[in-house]
């Protein structure tokens, strides 16, 4: 298909998107588009540095390679390269969407199910203001390396969203529901969602009080322990934060003991949803990878080039937010597995604590944050009503072993509209979720 | 019936560094338009990515009227302003020597120290709308932006702290300089004199205590009495020497919003005084705001009201007159606070120093930072400096009383 320079490794990724968007500001169309996009990025490598470009222009694609090549320095040896060597060389039969192309649903008809859900909304005098909206991206992939590699895969994935702002005697509260899956019937139930989150969001605009601030028994929902395994563990396990890094190598090295042994968390590339990546930006196969096992670190994350680093094996974690960016590493789905006690165990063992149900955002770095939105009192085992928190965080190197709770069934969440940031690439697709996690010590504001 | 093209070009070039070393070089021009057509109170658009598409594009946003998206507005018109800010881009070359040379550097001086940055670029962006009334506007605006995350050799974090530059005009010394206060501070780590009420500044361009305005100051939600502050105009909340403006000159943007109005100094807050949310032209006509000047839209979306421009009026001190003597702390790094539903906040500070008459003097611990808004910018507003926190770039510093307390 192309003519790859001789002495350098090269791929070539273009990417083809369909992708729909209705958007409601208060009852009022704002947006209803069907975009079609193609690009592709150009990688070479000589095996000292990479060489990128990124283009609209699918018909000079060639002209990019050879101009790249002229920027490196060919080597012989290039295919003894440990990088290289790490780089795929399966020819993947094309992955399809099994299920219904969200293309061949008519705009008219995703706009009316959207519309359906306005009479809800409408209905709460207390919501002064609101967004809708429907989103969907179907995404063709194809990836050809000079090596012989090359995957085409085809995945798709679509979802609603409400935002809501309460408002009712000079106090405010903004809450979302949302629904999203790799297929339009799978957001079927979306009617059940949005009216428990309107009634739980009055409950809290009515009641909730301030949080006094300090360290708290604190019970993460599967969203919140989602966000938690996300920020505060997931990001550590990306293998290029540890490149050339001898300090971090040995504090994060396989077997530490994090915390107890009824830990585990996993990614998952291979998990339906919006974490979902057969196939990552260098062709290599989705997998499973064990993070922590028993409460010990069990693996990491990676691209062909880290994995070469490290003398481990790519994990089919290469991920770009589009074709105008290089693949790193970045994860996919990632989760808590399931713990030891059931849910209602978990919560009666808390005397006075908070339970932290929805979030706005969330950060990690030595130190992660989760800023809630819902959050609760538990009082004696019970939630004892709605809390207002600002943010709560913990060191990642302590928090792990402050967990003393997991409970035993695992739910898993998928998103639209928002997704994971890392250096200058935002935002990408992920899922997380979760059983439910019981953490002492947390530091709440 | 008027036909309008959104044009967003970028032109860029950038070096990503790992471990102390450049790992890649990219390049990047992409091109995209949108097509606009203006039509009995309707707005259809449609848009192509590349040189060509223009005739199809005009098609289907012409086809896009049937989805009767409103714009009871009048498309801006009969205004022509060529604007180019900026000298020239690096070339891919100059770029990968700098940053070579930088790194060179601050490997000699700071060994312990590991060095990685997403991307260190350059380049010019290009936006230009033109419509068949009269609008023919075009800004070329050429940006530098080096971002290095630094590390200690001993630490076992993703990372310690950054430092960064952002501008239209780079200096090799001027850079190294302040790279060089930020590692040398970093390397002394102090305590923090005492918890409680104290000074605390962060560069105003990137603090999360400014978040709340972007939030609640939205014209829709302002308007429909969703906003903590809606109802509110005209009345004096803040500290009289609080003023929150709209600069996109400052902020790197083009001198006209997504919609051609340009607003360069629109007034939020004056004198403490609330004066206006901000408001893209269809939301200003609902509520009878005027237009903000600061829509902002992809190239083929509709223009929505955007807050990416906000400053703060500077004062006639400077950072070391604002101090007055007496200790402050600088918060280079909170990440992961907000404001809660009723305008506390709340926010870590996982890298802060310990300032001195205007300079860093050491490495602070990890912090918790609590307030309230109207105690922020009432009370314990202490205001903008007059001084940058870098000379190349626009930052200045910001400061509040706040609660301090060691995480």
């Amino acid at each position: 298909m192309f003519n790859f320079p001789e002495g350098l490794y090269s791929d070539v990724r273009i990417e083809k998107v369909r992708a729909t968007l209705v958007q409601y500001l208060k009852g009022e169309l704002r947006e209803m588009r069907e975009r079609d996009t193609a690009g592709a990025f150009i990688r070479v490598y000589d095996g000292k540095r990479w060489y990128y470009s990124s283009t609209t222009s699918l018909d000079k694609i060639q002209e990019e390679l050879e101009r790249l090549a002229k920027l490196a320095s060919p080597s012989k040896n290039i295919a003894e390269d440990k990088v290289v060597k790490n780089m795929t060389t399966v020819k993947g039969k094309p992955h399809g969407f099994a299920g219904k192309d969200l293309r061949t649903v008519p705009l008219a008809e995703k706009n009316a199910y959207l519309s359906s859900f306005f009479p809800a909304v409408t209905s709460e005098k207390a919501i002064t203001m609101w967004s809708a909206s429907y989103s969907d991206t179907f995404t063709h992939r194809e990836l050809y390396n000079s090596k012989g590699g090359q995957s085409v895969c085809e995945q798709q994935l679509c979802g609603m969203r409400i935002g809501m702002t309460f408002a009712e005697s000079g106090h405010t509260f903004t809450e979302g529901a949302m629904k999203a899956g790799g297929e339009f019937s799978e957001l079927g139930d979306f009617k059940g969602i949005l009216e428990s989150r309107i009634c739980q969001s009055l409950e809290f605009l009515r009641n909730s009080t301030r949080v006094q601030p300090g360290k708290y028994t604190v019970v993460l929902s599967p969203l919140a322990a989602g966000v938690f395994a996300h920020e505060s563990f997931g990001h550590k396990s990306e293998a290029d934060f540890m490149l050339g890094d001898e300090a971090m190598l040995k504090e994060w090295h396989i077997g530490r003991q994090l915390g107890p042994d009824f830990l585990h968390i996993s990614d998952d590339g291979a998990q339906a949803g919006s974490g979902f990546t057969p196939f990552d930006d260098e062709g290599t196969p989705a997998k499973k990878t064990t993070l922590i096992k028993n409460g010990k670190l069990a693996g990491r994350l990676h691209s062909a080039v880290t994995a070469a680093a490290l003398g481990e094996e790519a994990t089919g974690n290469a991920r770009a937010i589009s074709f105008e960016f290089e693949p790193i590493v970045r994860m996919t789905t990632t989760h808590f597995e399931p713990g030891n006690m059931s849910k209602e165990e978990l919560f009666a063992g808390v005397k006075d604590g908070l339970f932290i149900d929805t979030i706005k955002h969330g950060s990690g770095m030595s130190t992660f944050t989760i800023a809630p939105s819902l959050a609760y009192f538990i009082k004696d085992g019970k939630v004892a009503g709605p809390a207002q928190v600002s943010v709560i965080s913990g060191s990642v190197f302590d928090t792990f072993g402050h967990i003393d709770a997991i409970s035993d069934k695992v739910e898993l969440l998928s998103f639209v509209g928002g997704g994971c940031g890392k250096m200058e690439q935002h935002p990408l697709p992920v899922g997380f979720g979760g059983p439910y996690v019981r953490v002492r010590e947390m530091s709440v504001l | 019936m008027t036909k309008e093209t959104y044009t967003l070009i970028k032109d860029e070039v950038s070096v990503k560094v790992s471990a102390s070393a450049p790992e890649s070089l990219r390049n990047k021009r992409i091109k995209r338009t949108g097509v606009r057509i203006y039509k009995d109170g309707c707005l259809g658009i449609s848009g192509y990515l590349g040189e060509e598409g223009e005739e199809a594009a005009t098609k289907r946003a012409e086809a896009a009227l049937a989805y009767k998206i409103a714009y009871p507005c009048q498309p801006s018109g009969n205004l022509v302003r060529n604007v180019t800010v900026g000298g020239k881009p690096f070339t891919p070359g100059e770029l990968d020597a700098e940053v070579a040379a930088i790194l060179a550097s601050l490997r000699k001086d700071f060994p312990q120290f590991a060095l990685t940055s997403p991307s260190v670029k350059t380049g010019t962006y290009t936006e230009a709308l033109k419509n068949d009334a009269g609008l023919d506007l075009f800004s070329a605006i050429t940006m530098h932006e080096f971002v290095f995350l630094y590390k200690q050799d001993t630490s076992a974090s993703i990372m310690d702290g950054w430092f960064a530059y952002g501008g239209h005009e780079y200096d090799r010394k001027t850079f190294l300089d302040y790279a060089g206060q930020i590692l040398a501070a970093h390397q002394r780590v102090v305590p923090l004199p005492k918890e409680g009420k104290l000074p605390v500044f962060f560069d105003d361009c990137d603090c999360p205590g400014k978040s709340i305005f972007g939030r609640e100051l939205g014209g829709m939600n302002f308007g429909s009495g969703g906003s903590l502050f809606s109802g509110k105009t005209g009345q004096k909340l803040f500290n009289e020497n609080f003023t929150l403006f709209s600069s996109r000159a400052e902020a790197y943007l083009p001198f006209f919003d997504a919609e051609g109005v340009c607003a360069e100094g629109f007034k939020y807050i004056e004198n403490g005084v609330l004066r206006a949310p901000f408001a893209d032209k269809k939301t200003a006509a609902k509520f009878g705001f005027t237009p903000s000047g600061t829509a902002d839209a992809v190239y083929d979306g509709t223009p929505a009201a955007d807050n990416g421009a906000m400053r703060i009026k500077s004062q006639a001190k400077t950072v070391k007159e604002m101090q007055g003597g007496e200790p402050a702390i600088f918060v280079s790094m909170a990440s992961g606070g907000d404001f809660n539903s009723e305008g506390g906040f709340g926010t870590p500070a996982q890298v802060a120093f310990l300032m001195q008459d205007g300079k860093l003097v050491g490495r602070l611990p990890e912090l918790q930072l609590t307030s309230h808004v109207y105690d922020m910018y009432g009370k314990d507003f202490l205001g903008v400096s007059s001084d940058n926190i870098m000379p190349l770039s626009n930052s200045r510093w910001l400061g509040f009383m706040l609660n301090v307390r060691k995480m």
